[in-house]
C-alpha cells in the first residue's frame, strides 16, 4: 500500500467517491460535488473566454485602434476591418449585445436580429458540407462496382450487403407510400437492419460506461491508495 | 390478466409473401453472382482500384546500368483553386534500374532554380506560388551519388477561378433540394392532399388509450427533456394536441409534466384548446399540465414518482431524451403501462426499443407528428425529404446496376473533388 | 401476491446489488491484473498507425484537436497521451488545439507528460530531447468550434496570433517549427479526439474544403457513427474507445521498444473483459428470467 500524499490526488479521491454515492442514493454530498463541478467548470469558461476571446478580439482591436488616434490623430484606416487595431469591431459588438435585449420586454424582438445573421451564417455554411460529406460521398460510397468485385469474396458481399442494407432502411423510412407488396418484406428487412444497428450502439455504449467506471476506480486504487504497482 | 412489458411487440415480423420476396432475392444473387464471375475473368484492374495513380519506386541495386532519365509528362494549373498552385507529373525513367528519389526544381523570373520538394512519388503539386508568374520545371533522378535530370518543362503560370468545378454535384444536389422543398411546400399550402403513410405506432395510440379508459387510469404523455428549439419537441408537442384529443372522447385524465417553462406554456395551451374545441372546456383540468422543475434528472425522478404513485395506464414518451430516457422507461415498464416512445436522440433509441411496447424511431416520429397536425411546413418538409431520399435511391440502384453489369465509370458523375 | 415466482424475484433484484457485482468484477482485476492478448483492429487503429508511420520523418505535421473532457478522459486520454508519443518517436512535429475550454488542462497536461517522459530518457541516454516550439506546439483555445476549423484552412496566423503561452506564432526563433506551416495545405493529418461528432465536422469542413486526411479518436459510445466514414475512406483509420487506445499502446511499445511510459488505457483492459463477460451472462439471465415467467404467466393462464 502506498496512499498517495498529494493533496489534490485526496480532493480527487474523495470527490469521486461523493459522484458514486448516488448510486447509493441521492445524497446532499452528490449534490454538493455536482454542483461544484459544475460551478468550476462554469468559472473556469467565463474566465477562459474572456482572455482568449474577448480581450484579443474585441478589447484589444478597439484599445489599439484608439491609441493610434491619440498618436497619429484621426485617419481612416482605424476604420479599416483587415487592419488588426480598428474600430470596425465595434459594428459586430453592438450586434452581439443585442442579445441582451431579450431581457426588455418592449424590444426584445431585437434579439432576432443576432439570432437571424448566426443561423444564416451556420445554415449557409453547414448545408452544402453536410451535402457533400455526410451525402453525396456516402453515395458514392455505398454504389458497388467491379472494382469492389475484385477485392476478394468477403469485401464484396459485405459492400453488397451494405448497399442492400441501406436500400431496404431507406425504405422503411419512406412515408410517401404505403409498405404494401414487395415493399413490406423489403422495409421489414430494413427494420431489422436498423435493429441491428441499434444492437451494436447498445453494446458500445457498454463498453464505453464500463471503460469510464475502470478509469475511475484505476485512479481509485493505483494513484490514490497505491494498491497497484 | 396479461401484462404488458418489454419488447414483445417490437419484435419484427417478417411475413413472408413469397413470389416477390423470391424473385428480388433470386435477382439480387444473379446480380452478384454474374459481376463476381465478370470480376474474376477480368486481367487488369478496372479504374479506380490502382489508387492514386501515382507508383512509388523500388530501390534495386544494380550500379552497372546506362541509367536513363526521367520525363515530365505533365504540367499544369491545378484547375478550379484558389491560386497558387501547379501539378506536375513525371514518368520515371525506362530501364531496369529504378532512382532512390526524384528531386523536383522550379525556375521563377530571377531565372535562378530551387528545390521545390524530394519525393519518391512521380507527381507532385507545388503550392504557394505567386498567380499569374511564369515557372518551368525539372526533375532529378537520384541514384546513390548520380543523378540524371529530365528536360525543362514549358512555362506554366498559376491561376486562381472563381468557380470550384469539382463540387458541381453538391451544387447540383442542393439546387434540386430546395426545388423540390418549394414545391410541396407551394403544394401543400394550396391545400393539396400530400399523402403520408400511417406510422405503425400511432395506431396503437387509439387502443392504448382505450385500455386506459378501460381501467380507469390516467394517460402520462411526457414531452421530452429538451426545449423548444428542438424539432423533436415540436414534433411531441404535436403528437400532444392529437392525443389529448383522444382522451377527451374517452374521458380519461391526462398529465402533462414539462421540464422547460416555454414548452409548459405551450403544452398547456395546447391541452387546453383541444378540450374547447371538442366541446369539453370544463373537463380541462388546470393541475393535468404543469410544470416540475428544470433540472435534468430531478426530472427523471419527478416523473417516476408519478408513474409509480398514479400508475398510468398508457405512458407516451415522445420528443428528445438523454441520459434519463432508460430511468424513465424502466420505471414505467415496471409499472406495467403500455408505452409508446419517439426520439430522434440515436443514442437512446435502443433503450426505449427494449423497454418501451412501441418506439417511433427518428424520422417516424416527425412524420408521425406531420401526418398528425397536417402542418404544411411540416408535411412538405417530409415530402422532400422523402422524394430526395427516393432520387438517392434509384441512384445508388441504377449506378450499381451500370457498373456492375456494363462496367461504366457511373461514379465519376456524382464524385465530388 | 406472495406468489412470486423465482424468475419474477430475480427481475426485480435491487439494482444496488447489480452495481455491487460489476464493482466487484470491475476491482478485482484492477488490483490483481492478469495479460490478455490484445487483439489489433486491422481497419480502424492498424490503419492509422500505418498511416503515420508513412508520414516522412522531421517535415510531417500531425494537427491535433484535442477536445477531451474530464468525464471522458479514461477514453481519450490514453489516446492523446499515444499520438503524441508516436509522433515524436518518429520525429513528426505535432500541432495542437483545443475547441472547448475544459479540454485545455488535459491537453497541456498530457503534451507536457510525454514531453516529460522523452527528457527524461534522453538524459539516460536514450532517445531525443523533445523542445517546445521545435517538435510541438500548442495553439491553446478558440471558440466557437467552425471558426478556427475553418479558418486554419487559411492562414493558421489570424486565427492564432499567439500560442497558449502567449509566443508571437510569428516569432520564429521560439517557435521554429510555425516557418513552414501555414493552414491546412502544410499538415499532413488532422486528428480530432472527441466524445461528440467533431470529427464529422472536420470531414465536412476541413477534408472537404481543403482536402486533409482526418482521423478520429472517439468514444466507444459514438463509434457507431463513424463506421460510415471509415467504409468510404473519409476517415484514416480511429480509435475506438479505451480498447482502441490500448491496442494503439500496445503498436508504439512494440515498434519502439525504449518506450516505457505508462500505459494507461492497457491497465484498465483486463478490468473490461471480465466487466463484458459479467454484463453478457446478466443480459443472458435477465432473458432466461423474462421468457420463462411469461411462460410461466400463459401456463397459469
Amino acid at each position: 500500500m502506498n496512499i498517495a500524499m498529494d493533496f489534490w490526488t485526496w480532493t480527487a479521491a474523495l470527490l469521486t467517491l461523493a459522484i458514486l454515492s448516488f448510486l447509493w442514493k441521492d445524497n446532499p454530498t452528490y449534490r454538493a460535488a455536482e454542483h461544484l463541478y459544475i460551478g468550476v467548470a462554469n468559472g473556469y469558461s467565463v474566465t477562459l473566454i474572456w482572455y482568449n476571446v474577448v480581450v484579443p478580439n474585441m478589447i484589444d482591436p478597439i484599445a489599439g485602434a484608439y491609441r493610434q488616434v491619440a498618436r497619429e490623430g484621426m485617419n481612416w484606416s482605424v476604420l479599416n476591418p483587415f487592419q488588426e487595431a480598428n474600430f470596425f469591431v465595434i459594428i459586430p459588438m453592438m450586434v452581439g449585445a443585442l442579445y441582451i435585449t431579450r431581457f426588455i420586454p418592449k424590444i426584445s424582438w431585437m434579439v432576432r436580429i443576432p439570432i437571424g445573421l448566426t443561423l444564416g451564417y451556420y445554415t449557409a455554411i453547414s448545408i452544402p458540407a453536410s451535402f457533400e460529406a455526410s451525402i453525396l460521398r456516402q453515395l458514392e460510397a455505398s454504389i458497388v462496382t467491379r472494382a469492389h468485385m475484385t477485392m476478394g469474396f468477403r469485401p464484396a458481399l459485405w459492400v453488397f450487403l451494405v448497399l442492400i442494407g441501406t436500400l431496404s432502411t431507406l425504405i422503411y423510412f419512406f412515408f410517401s407510400t404505403e409498405h404494401r407488396g414487395i415493399l413490406k418484406p423489403i422495409s421489414n428487412f430494413g427494420i431489422l437492419v436498423v435493429m441491428i444497428g441499434f444492437g451494436a450502439s447498445f453494446g458500445l455504449t457498454v463498453m464505453a460506461r464500463i471503460s469510464l467506471a475502470i478509469g475511475r476506480f484505476v485512479f481509485l486504487f493505483k494513484d490514490w491508495l497505491g494498491l497497484v504497482y | 390478466m396479461k401484462r404488458f412489458q418489454g419488447t414483445n411487440r417490437n419484435k419484427v415480423k417478417l411475413k413472408v409473401q413469397i413470389p416477390p420476396v423470391r424473385s428480388v432475392l433470386g435477382l439480387l444473387t444473379l446480380l452478384f453472382a454474374v459481376s463476381w464471375a465478370q470480376a474474376q475473368d477480368m486481367d487488369t484492374l478496372p479504374a479506380g482500384m490502382t489508387g492514386s495513380g501515382m507508383d512509388a519506386v523500388e530501390v534495386s541495386e544494380r550500379p552497372e546500368v546506362v541509367l536513363n532519365s526521367p520525363e515530365i509528362t505533365n504540367v499544369m494549373d491545378v484547375p478550379s483553386d484558389d491560386g497558387g498552385m501547379i501539378l506536375i507529373n513525371w514518368k520515371s525513367p525506362e530501364g531496369d534500374t529504378k532512382p532512390d528519389h526524384y528531386i523536383l526544381e522550379l525556375k521563377g523570373p530571377d531565372g535562378l532554380w530551387q528545390i521545390a520538394t524530394r519525393t519518391v512519388l512521380t507527381a507532385y503539386q507545388v503550392t504557394g506560388l505567386p498567380n499569374f508568374v511564369p515557372f518551368s520545371f525539372r526533375v532529378k533522378a537520384v541514384y546513390g551519388n548520380e543523378f540524371t535530370v529530365s528536360d525543362i518543362s514549358e512555362e506554366v503560370v498559376a491561376k486562381d477561378h472563381w468557380v470550384k468545378l469539382g463540387k458541381l454535384p453538391v451544387f447540383i444536389a442542393i439546387f434540386l433540394f430546395v426545388v423540390i422543398l418549394i414545391a410541396f411546400l407551394h403544394a401543400a399550402r394550396s391545400g393539396v392532399d400530400l399523402f403520408v403513410r400511417r406510422i405503425s405506432g400511432l395506431t396503437e395510440v387509439e387502443n392504448a388509450i382505450g385500455r386506459a379508459t378501460e381501467m380507469g387510469k390516467p394517460v402520462l404523455y411526457v414531452p421530452g427533456s429538451s426545449s423548444i428549439e428542438d424539432v423533436a419537441t415540436l414534433a411531441a408537442l404535436n403528437i400532444l394536441g392529437e392525443v389529448a384529443r383522444r382522451t377527451v372522447h374517452h374521458d380519461v385524465k391526462i398529465i402533462c409534466p414539462n421540464r422547460d417553462p416555454i414548452v409548459y406554456t405551450i403544452a398547456r395551451e395546447i391541452v387546453k384548446e383541444t378540450y374547447a374545441s371538442e366541446g369539453r372546456p370544463d373537463a380541462f383540468d388546470p393541475d393535468s399540465v404543469f410544470f416540475m422543475v428544470p433540472d435534468q434528472f430531478a426530472y427523471a425522478a419527478g416523473v417516476d414518482g408519478i408513474m409509480v404513485r398514479e400508475k398510468p395506464a398508457t405512458i407516451f414518451l415522445m420528443g428528445m431524451f438523454w441520459a434519463e430516457s432508460l430511468i424513465m422507461a424502466e420505471t414505467g415498464a415496471s409499472t406495467g403501462a403500455v408505452q409508446i416512445a419517439g426520439t430522434d436522440a440515436v443514442a437512446q433509441l435502443p433503450f426505449f426499443i427494449t423497454a418501451c411496447d412501441y418506439t417511433l424511431i427518428g424520422e417516424e416520429l416527425y412524420a408521425a407528428s406531420a401526418y398528425l397536425s397536417r402542418e404544411p411546413l411540416l408535411l412538405a418538409t417530409l415530402k422532400s425529404q422523402d422524394y430526395g431520399k427516393l432520387i438517392f435511391m434509384i441512384i445508388m440502384a441504377v449506378f450499381t446496376f451500370l457498373a456492375l453489369l456494363f462496367g461504366l465509370d457511373v461514379v465519376s458523375l456524382i464524385q465530388v473533388r | 401476491m406472495n406468489d412470486r415466482t423465482i424468475w419474477e424475484k430475480m427481475m426485480q433484484v435491487d439494482r444496488r446489488v447489480i452495481y455491487l457485482i460489476v464493482a466487484i468484477v470491475m476491482i478485482v482485476p484492477i488490483i490483481f491484473p492478469f495479460d490478455l492478448p490484445i487483439k489489433i483492429s486491422k481497419r480502424t487503429t492498424l490503419k492509422l498507425f500505418n498511416a503515420i508511420e508513412k508520414f516522412p520523418e522531421q517535415r510531417s505535421v500531425f494537427f491535433i484537436s484535442a477536445d477531451l473532457n474530464p468525464q471522458d478522459q479514461p477514453e481519450l486520454y490514453p489516446m492523446l497521451v499515444s499520438w503524441i508519443r508516436h509522433c515524436f518517436h518518429r520525429k513528426i512535429k505535432v500541432l495542437v488545439m483545443c475547441l472547448y475550454p475544459t479540454s485545455l488542462g488535459l491537453a497541456e497536461q498530457a503534451l507536457n507528460q510525454v514531453s516529460t517522459e522523452f527528457n527524461n530518457r534522453a538524459s539516460q541516454g536514450i532517445g531525443r530531447r523533445i523542445v517546445y516550439g521545435e517538435d510541438y506546439v500548442f495553439l491553446g483555445y478558440k471558440p466557437p468550434p467552425i471558426v478556427p476549423i475553418l479558418g486554419l484552412g487559411e492562414n493558421i496566423f489570424d486565427v492564432f496570433p499567439r500560442d497558449f503561452y502567449g509566443n508571437e506564432l510569428k516569432d520564429y526563433s521560439t517557435l521554429p517549427m510555425m516557418e513552414n506551416i501555414k493552414n491546412y495545405r502544410d499538415m499532413d493529418m488532422i486528428g480530432s479526439i472527441a466524445a461528440n461528432t467533431l470529427p464529422v465536422t472536420y470531414i465536412a469542413y476541413a477534408q472537404a474544403r481543403y482536402g486533409i486526411a482526418v482521423t478520429g479518436g472517439v468514444t466507444a459510445v459514438s463509434v457507431a457513427d463513424f463506421y460510415p466514414y471509415l467504409d468510404s475512406g473519409q476517415l484514416t483509420g480511429m480509435l475506438e474507445g479505451m480498447k482502441g487506445a490500448a491496442e494503439y499502446e500496445g503498436l508504439i511499445r512494440e515498434t519502439f521498444p525504449e518506450e516505457d511510459g505508462r500505459r494507461l488505457a492497457t491497465e484498465g483492459m483486463s478490468a473490461q473483459s471480465t466487466t463484458h463477460l459479467a454484463i453478457i451472462l446478466m443480459v443472458v439471465l435477465g432473458n432466461v428470467c423474462f421468457f420463462m415467467q411469461r411462460r410461466h404467466e400463459s401456463r397459469r393462464g
